[in-house]
């Protein structure tokens, strides 16, 4: 087929010289900001965007998708260590890697995330290859009425995850949503609850947020005891995943890949719906939901494969829509005007070289991280036995700088602050945080979107139901509900005709 | 004893760095590198714009121009960070208009007012089009406005934020034509496009190079905001040339904080003002979508003036001013 | 724990009001034109439901004894001393310069949290602050304030 003949073109571009040292470049800058929590790829790349304007548009490109990828690996490296996600799509790699790594198994946790990782690239590529046009017209079919319910059921998934209780859980998800309001309001341009300042205007940030609420108040946890005198004291048993861990994780991967991918098409925050999804569907399908939670590590591979499918993924309506998924592809596209081409429908027929070339460069950039990480994986264990009293200090250090280094802002210091406290104490009366920070990410779009099918629909709120994507994703919002109330209602019924067989008596 | 050594290593640094610190003071100006805020994401096109122009400006006036990228509140944040830095001409900022005009007078946090600033230099306009998405029964500009006459409230149309410039845009529209049509605000060209591509709007603003990737995918361009004819939207005729006498569009420019030395903001007016109007400039900037508009400081002090008034007299009719002039 | 979901429950419930009575100040809408209140208040309510049901199910639990909050009798003391150097760190960035404030908040940490030696303290502290400006302020180019002197 043509396709063999257009990947084998590819190739030849990504396999240049220059090409495969910017990809290098790019993928080691980003997984050293990954690493450094607070600062994202969008740093990384901004600090490499003056050197894009020397050097072919292709290189940029391979470059700037090299960021992209490191820094979403680095990002699950600190997840899995420290229980700080370095982004978004990080923080359900914290609940069962991290827990992972306090029982001496860091090193099969950041093995099966890269190579999780990996073989989603590599099917996310045979997607792309195959799929590009049609996907980018069902991305097209998505107005406000379908991303809400899409959201909606998004939000339904925690139930899935809940490992305590539903209604506990649906809480701190509905106080999401409530702090998500505070900011300015997109559609009427009024300011909710920002009190006169002005660094509120955009919202309460993410990562101060989720810094604080994991990182933070992981800290103010440890410190409560002072017996332990290590992060982990269980001897570190292996450094890459046993022949175990792949049979635990092999379905997961393959699972966690199809679903990101297809999520990842979606324009919007499609990384953090796919981990969210993919975590929730491993749970339901595994026959020992339980575990997870305690380092499960299908808990790990699903979602960080997931993770990276979604991210190939997002490349086709970058592509063939010129539609960036987040700030990072964002960049990208930038990149591409800089450089004078126009992403659009035409892009994949007027300029095959240079599609091809990014397509294969980014596996390039997937293997080279593989090949980078896996090193360095004893090396990241070894963080692990530095005395906390030492190592506390130090991580607190980063999460400062690296919030302070996002807007120079010090109303965002204190908002970290009181977001550490606030997670503390929600941690200490058993209240998850998992579904807060999902709420906070799509609580903003979901209530534009919700406005927005209502200002389109004059207020018609059928919208919803009648509109056939819509309505499918509703009707599994609703199916989620029953079936998960149904086994509760039959233990009730049970446990109440116990009670009136024992009355009897 | 053991509190000698952190005394010794307090020491240490203070002397250390004390050492590296060190400044030249009273050298000409620039002596350092001028910090250039950009108010909104890297890859964006203020960024874009700016980085067609890095490598002149640095060697017009022989130092780095480092980008500090602060978006935040559309660009609030920026404005208001540059309104309050001191006046040596270190710090200085691209900025939009109408942006820099509404914002103060709509938005209730804002620490800036229009006229803390010094205009240093216009660059260049980005002109809106009016799109209508695949398949509404209207093929020209006429029709549209014919279309929604008919059916008052019923037309939407969709373009970037709430007393936005595209807002102003739309409004403007609306009142030169006689129609009324229902805003959808939204945040961001990445989002107009798949919502018009998609069909879930009618209508909607949107600056050039966004319709002109849009060509070809079903939509119709109607109309564009340019005094003449775009050459990169062939057949698409101009506002102006259908009787209707408006140029939707956002124009950017160069700002410093006010009371800035005089001579200080002459230098930089001068070596401005050659940047944008050398014709390689002009030429990069085409080519990534914008329409090079140059002015020098007192140009741009006037036009900004002028703006202002078309900008309190629009908010005003339709009640939208928040803040009381 | 029946405390936990006691003291919980009413602080979500205050939420949930707090947010539902602040949506009458910003316009709530109609159907047609959601305004910035719309979901406010909604949540809010039925944030303050949920938090009820919550309340009304923990009143027929059993009152179990459980955990105390603090599992060590200084636990509050270190928890404290962390959160307040959070906050001082804050504080003090404009004012004392970053390297300054670093050193400080750095050493303030190690030796008083879970106390280590002085020498191993102001090596950390040293330590740390140097290769945070190196990263960061060398390596990466981000501007952090400087202090009264210089640096």
């Amino acid at each position: 087929m043509e396709i063999f003949n257009y990947l084998i073109q590819g190739a030849m571009v990504a396999f240049q010289p220059v090409n495969l040292l910017f990809c290098f470049i790019g993928v080691l800058m980003g997984t050293l900001v990954g690493v450094l929590p607070g600062l994202g790829p969008t740093a990384a790349i901004a600090l490499l965007l003056p050197v894009s304007f020397h050097i072919p548009p292709v290189a940029t490109i391979i470059m700037l998708s090299g960021i992209y990828y490191g820094a979403m690996y680095g990002g699950s490296t600190t997840s899995i260590l420290v229980n700080m996600p370095g982004e978004a799509a990080s923080v359900i790699t914290c609940l069962d890697g991290h827990q992972m790594a306090k029982q001496g198994r860091a090193g099969p946790a950041l093995g099966i995330a890269a190579f999780g990782s990996f073989i989603a690239g590599t099917l996310g590529i045979v997607g792309i290859v195959l799929l590009a046009p049609p996907m980018a017209q069902f991305a097209l079919a998505f107005g406000p009425p379908e991303y809400f319910s899409m959201m909606l059921m998004g939000i339904v998934i925690i139930i899935y995850m809940s490992s305590g209780s539903i209604l506990k859980d649906f809480m701190t998800a509905v106080f999401g949503l409530l702090l998500g309001t505070i900011g300015m309001d997109t559609i009427a341009g009024t300011q909710r609850l920002t009190f006169g300042v002005l660094e509120l205007a955009d919202g309460v940030g993410f990562i101060p947020a989720v810094m604080g609420l994991f990182g933070i108040s992981e800290i103010l946890m440890n410190v409560e005891r002072i017996v332990a005198t290590t992060l982990v004291t269980e001897k570190v048993k292996n450094l890459l995943p046993t022949l175990q861990d792949w049979k635990e994780s092999i379905k997961p991967i393959l699972r966690g890949s199809v679903l990101g991918f297809v999520i990842g098409v979606l324009p919007g925050p499609a990384p953090v719906i796919a981990t969210y999804a993919s975590y929730a569907m491993e749970k339901k399908l595994s026959k020992t939901p339980e575990k997870f939670g305690t380092g499960f590590i299908a808990g790990v591979a699903g979602p960080e494969s997931a993770n990276n499918a979604a991210s190939s993924g997002a490349m086709i309506p970058l592509f063939t829509l010129g539609i960036p998924a987040n700030s990072v592809i964002a960049v990208l596209l930038g990149a591409f005007m800089i450089h004078g081409l126009q992403p659009g429908p035409m892009f994949i027929t007027k300029y095959p070289e240079i599609f091809w070339g990014t397509v294969v460069s980014m596996y390039l950039g997937n293997a080279m991280l593989l090949v980078l990480n896996l090193p360095l994986i004893p090396l990241w264990v070894k963080v692990l036995k530095i005395p906390y009293s030492i190592l506390f200090p130090l991580i607190l250090i980063f999460c400062l700088i690296g919030v302070y280094s996002l807007n120079f802002s010090q109303v965002e210091i204190g908002l970290m602050t009181a977001f550490g406290v606030l997670g503390y104490l929600m941690r200490k009366f058993k209240f998850e945080m998992a579904p807060l920070i999902l709420a906070l990410v799509l609580g903003p779009m979901m209530e534009s979107n919700l406005r927005l099918s209502l200002l389109l629909n004059q207020g018609d709120a059928s919208v919803f139901l009648t509109k056939p994507i819509s309505a499918v994703f509703m009707g599994i919002s609703v199916l989620l509900i029953v079936s998960n109330m149904i086994p509760a209602i039959r233990n009730r019924r049970s446990k109440f005709k116990e009670k009136l067989g024992e009355d009897d008596v | 004893m053991k509190s000698k050594y952190l005394v010794g290593i307090i020491l240490a640094f203070v002397l250390g760095f004390s050492i590296t610190a060190a400044r030249a003071q009273g050298a000409a100006y620039p002596a350092k590198e001028i910090s250039y805020i950009i108010a909104f994401n890297p890859g964006g096109e203020s960024d874009i714009e700016f980085r067609a122009m890095q490598s002149y400006f640095e060697k017009a006036l022989g130092v780095r121009f480092v980008p500090d990228y602060k978006p935040a509140a559309g660009g609030a944040l920026a404005w208001q960070t540059l309104a309050s830095a001191t006046p040596d001409g270190y710090t200085l900022a691209g900025f939009n208009s109408p942006h820099i005009i509404t914002q103060p007078l709509t938005m209730k946090d804002v620490k800036f007012q229009t006229e803390d600033f010094t205009y240093l230099s216009m660059i260049e306009n980005t002109p809106s089009t009016l799109v209508v998405k695949k398949g509404f029964p209207a093929a020209t500009l006429k029709e549209f406005i014919d279309y929604a006459k008919k059916n008052p409230g019923k037309v939407t149309i969709a373009a970037v934020g709430k007393f936005s410039g595209p807002h102003l845009n739309v409004l403007q529209f609306m009142k030169v034509a006689g129609i009324k049509l229902t805003y959808i605000p939204l945040q961001g060209t990445g989002q107009v496009k798949p919502q018009i591509m998609g069909g879930h709007v009618d209508a909607a603003f949107t600056n050039s190079p966004a319709a002109v990737e849009m060509v070809g995918t079903g939509v119709t361009v109607l109309a564009v905001g340019t005094e003449e004819r775009m050459k990169q939207l062939p057949g698409v005729p101009t506002f102006a040339e259908l009787g209707y006498k408006i140029y939707p569009r956002i124009d950017r420019g160069i700002v410093g904080p006010k009371n800035l030395p005089k001579d200080i903001a002459q230098k930089l007016d001068k070596a401005f003002y050659a940047i944008v109007t050398n014709k390689e400039v002009q030429a990069k900037l085409s080519e990534a979508g914008f329409v090079p508009n140059p002015m020098n400081m007192a140009q741009a002090t006037q036009y900004m003036k002028e703006q202002k008034e078309l900008v309190i007299k629009l908010l005003d009719e339709e009640k939208l001013m928040q803040i009381k002039q | 724990m029946k405390r936990n979901d006691l003291i919980g429950g009413f602080f979500f419930l205050t939420v949930g009001f707090f947010f539902a009575v602040y949506s009458r100040s910003v316009d709530v809408g109609t159907m047609e034109e959601p305004g910035p209140g719309f979901l406010p208040l909604w949540a809010g309510v039925l944030l303050a439901i949920m938090s009820a049901a919550l309340l009304g199910r923990t009143f027929f639990k059993k009152f179990d004894q459980g955990e105390a909050f603090f599992p060590e009798t200084d636990s509050w003391k270190r928890v404290g001393m962390v959160v307040a150097s959070l906050i001082v760190y804050n504080l003090l960035l404009r004012q004392l310069g970053f390297i300054l404030v670093t050193f400080l908040f750095v050493a303030f940490l190690v030796r008083f949290i879970f106390p280590q030696t002085w020498l191993k303290t102001a090596v950390t502290a040293a330590l740390s602050t140097a290769g945070a400006q190196l990263v960061f302020v060398t390596l990466l180019e981000i501007q952090f304030p400087k202090g009264p002197l210089g640096f």
